[in-house]
């Protein structure tokens, strides 16, 4: 027969994760699920709605448009940041002086606090006086509206945001390439392969389970495009920069849509589930 | 082995949870039966320093009910922190620095108390605040739940060694003379056939509050007054804001507001010839400005042939009493004192914001003051010729539908002001009319 304190110590001991899971994970879903099919301004009591939520986010243009603008930014942000990460990492492989310091002068940018990075980035891509203008100046070429041009503001927004995070694909990339086995390089350079033919007939293969674990992180990070957007350009210009969760944002503490915010975000889970699955099939059977 | 174990993990896990049970407690029974009123003020270091003083004044007399104050929690905006009060039933007894146009918002949700509930409080209304302006904090349901603390005029402060050099001697008052002096003063400097200097700076980031700063002051000057909504109807569709979003336009395609994002305040820095902002900017520029920096203030523009008052966007900033309160009767005693003749006396030299008053520029008591500070005189003889925003619990939406358009027909010239402005007379009403749909089917 088992003493008491066994039987009743472990669920005891596990109260608080479960206490933590059901307040912050399982009841805020549960809540958001609820709250797609009513309309709630946080103050008054909720008004059931049924499907217009859903409704309203079809023939809404600025969803569609948060969405296509979510996209762009990955289309541009994913391949840009894992070139660099595949080529920062394979330097960092050889065997070079000061390699530890280059790593973390790389992995930096991953730590400091977004805002930090972002209302720098804002003061470098400045009209007037801002540092790559004046470059550009000095250069003898003309003035770049990085900000408030409709058409590079994204692209401005993606080079940012690949700075900021590339450090942590360099390491998980490099860890990957570590593992690969040096005989197999060595035995591809007797059979007469060169180098180039070795990153593409080895490496990159061999990196297939880590370069798959990257890009579904940055998709994912990428889907969460926030402060970027937030703090440089509010949306704009003409709504080129508005993401998805600053959109969500907006309708849930500008305007205190609840109900429509919950639905947006739902609606970005299954984006994300999609997306991600489509890159799973593709690559996993490419590579 | 049972009571090693017992000793080593159960014991101390059940004293931690035991703890921080109590804590909780504790801290649900301060909350609810405190002896003293909470009073949330603005952050900004001139009213913190105000609160400061007249608090310690009030508890110095024994007979006033004790205030504690505190400066309103940060967030990302005031609204969304008191917002979250709300939510959470943690709001203060006072609050001092609120924007009208949520007072909707809050009183349809019971948060806010009705301030008629107060015997006195019409008396110390009309006493206070000129009649033109009364109707303007009156509510749907004819009540009144915000009492008016301070209005910020706007008005164009521009910068006369800029305007001289340029041979401007008549500071322009319409569109017109306006944007004829516009090649005199957008100029390139250096010969990078770029302008060095601009006539009026717009804040080109699609925020909706910034829409008070261009689109909506210069709407209320050019129709003498008025608001864009009446009886439920949406009035952007009328010709004056062709005008203003006419005059934008122009400006922004001719490259005479600059569409640029700036790392330094260029207005102080002689680049800028006017900027649109409020009495709190004289505190600032007196504070900042180089020695030979010499500015003035002058009204907003009005259409050409348009005469008599100017008018503009008042930012009128309100108390409230929320309706956590316990007790009522000393929230308004205290607001009272707050407002006092002394205590706006106290305000204007603190902060150089201006109290909400009718006899702010007859006063003796206020003549000194303006006296020394003529162009604090100059926002405060504005006072009378402002006015707030509409009532309506859609006004942030309709705010940022203005702002998108703005951005898209002004600024980048993305559509015609036509469409602009029958896209946001068709959205704005599109509010509305979902507005009166919930008060009609709210009823019984």
């Amino acid at each position: 027969m088992k003493r008491p304190n066994t039987v009743v110590a472990p669920y005891f001991l596990i109260t608080p994760y479960i206490l933590h899971f059901l307040l912050i994970v399982a009841f805020p879903v549960v809540f958001s699920l609820i709250l797609t099919v009513h309309r709630w301004n946080l103050l008054s009591p909720m008004t059931w709605v049924g499907g217009t939520n859903i409704l309203t986010l079809i023939s809404d243009p600025l969803f569609w448009k948060s969405l296509w603008n979510t996209l762009r930014f990955l289309i541009i942000h994913i391949p840009l940041q894992i070139a660099i990460a595949l080529v920062l990492a394979e330097i960092l492989n050889q065997q070079l002086r000061a390699r530890g310091f280059f790593r973390a002068v790389f992995f930096l940018p991953v730590v400091i606090s977004g805002v930090v990075v972002t209302i720098l980035w804002k003061q470098l891509y400045a009209s007037e006086n801002g540092v790559f203008n004046e470059v550009l100046l000095a250069l003898g070429m003309g003035r770049v509206e990085w900000l408030t041009s409709p058409l590079i503001a994204m692209p401005a927004i993606a080079i940012m945001a690949t700075w900021k995070n590339v450090g942590l694909y360099v390491i998980l990339l490099l860890a990957g390439l570590q593992s690969i086995p040096k005989q197999v390089y060595e035995a591809a350079t007797i059979d007469g392969a060169n180098r180039i033919q070795q990153f593409f007939k080895i490496t990159i293969p061999m990196l297939n389970p880590v370069l798959l674990t990257v890009i579904i992180l940055s998709t994912i990070n990428g889907f969460s495009l926030f402060i970027e957007p937030y703090v440089m350009t509010g949306g704009g210009p003409l709504n080129s920069t508005l993401s998805m969760n600053l959109f969500i944002y907006k309708q849930a503490f500008c305007f205190y849509k609840m109900g429509y915010a919950a639905t947006l975000g739902f609606v970005l889970a299954v984006v994300v589930f999609a997306v991600v699955a489509v890159q799973r099939k593709f690559f996993e059977k490419e590579f | 082995m049972k009571s090693l174990y017992t000793a080593r993990v159960m014991r101390p896990a059940f004293r931690v949870l035991l703890c921080a049970g109590c804590l909780i407690l504790a801290g649900c029974r301060s909350a609810s039966q405190a002896n003293h009123l909470t009073y949330w003020c603005a952050t900004n270091t001139f009213e913190i320093e105000f609160a400061r003083q007249i608090v310690a004044e009030w508890n110095q007399d024994t007979t006033h009910f004790p205030v504690r104050f505190q400066p309103v929690p940060s967030g990302q905006s005031t609204e969304e922190v008191i917002l979250a009060a709300i939510v959470g039933k943690t709001t203060p007894d006072v609050y001092s620095n609120i924007w009208p146009g949520v007072v909707e918002q809050y009183r349809e949700a019971g948060a806010i108390l009705s301030l008629n509930q107060f015997r006195d409080f019409d008396s110390v209304l009309t006493a206070r605040l000129p009649s033109e302006l009364i109707e303007g904090f009156r509510s749907p349901d004819s009540q009144f739940y915000h009492f008016p603390w301070k209005g910020n005029p706007l008005m164009m402060f521009y910068n006369k060694g800029l305007l001289e050099d340029a041979g401007i001697e008549k500071i322009p008052t319409t569109f017109e003379e306006f944007m004829a002096i516009a090649p005199r003063v957008v100029i390139d400097r250096d010969g990078d056939n770029h302008p060095d200097q601009w006539l009026l700076d717009v804040h080109i980031i699609p925020e909706w509050w910034q829409r008070f700063f261009d689109f909506y002051a210069f709407s209320i000057a050019s129709t003498k007054g008025k608001t864009l909504i009446t009886d439920g109807k949406a009035n952007l569709d009328r010709p004056e804001s062709y005008q203003v979003m006419n005059f934008f336009r122009w400006n922004f395609i001719h490259g005479y507001f600059p569409r640029s994002i700036f790392q330094e305040d260029i207005f102080l820095k002689g680049q800028l010839a006017f900027h649109v902002t409020g009495p709190w900017m004289i505190s600032y520029v007196e504070r900042y400005k180089q020695p030979n920096f010499e500015y003035g203030v002058t009204p907003l523009l009005l259409p050409e042939g348009m005469e008599g008052p100017v008018y503009t966007y008042g930012n009128h900033k309100s108390i409230v009493i929320f309706s956590t309160t316990q007790y009522p009767r000393e929230a308004w005693e205290f607001v009272k004192f707050m407002t006092s003749r002394m205590n706006d006396l106290r305000f204007l030299e603190i902060s150089s914001q201006l109290p909400l008053r009718k006899d702010l520029t007859s006063d003796p008591l206020y003549r000194d003051y303006f006296a020394e500070h003529p162009i604090g005189q100059l926002f405060a003889d504005q006072i009378p010729y402002t006015v707030g925003t509409d009532h309506t619990i859609y006004l942030q939406e309709i705010f940022d539908i203005i702002s998108q358009e703005f951005d898209a027909a002004c600024i980048h010239q993305a559509k015609t002001v036509d469409e602009a402005i029958t896209s946001m007379q068709k959205r704005a009403q599109q509010l509305l009319d979902r507005e009166a749909y919930g008060k009609k089917a709210d009823r019984p």
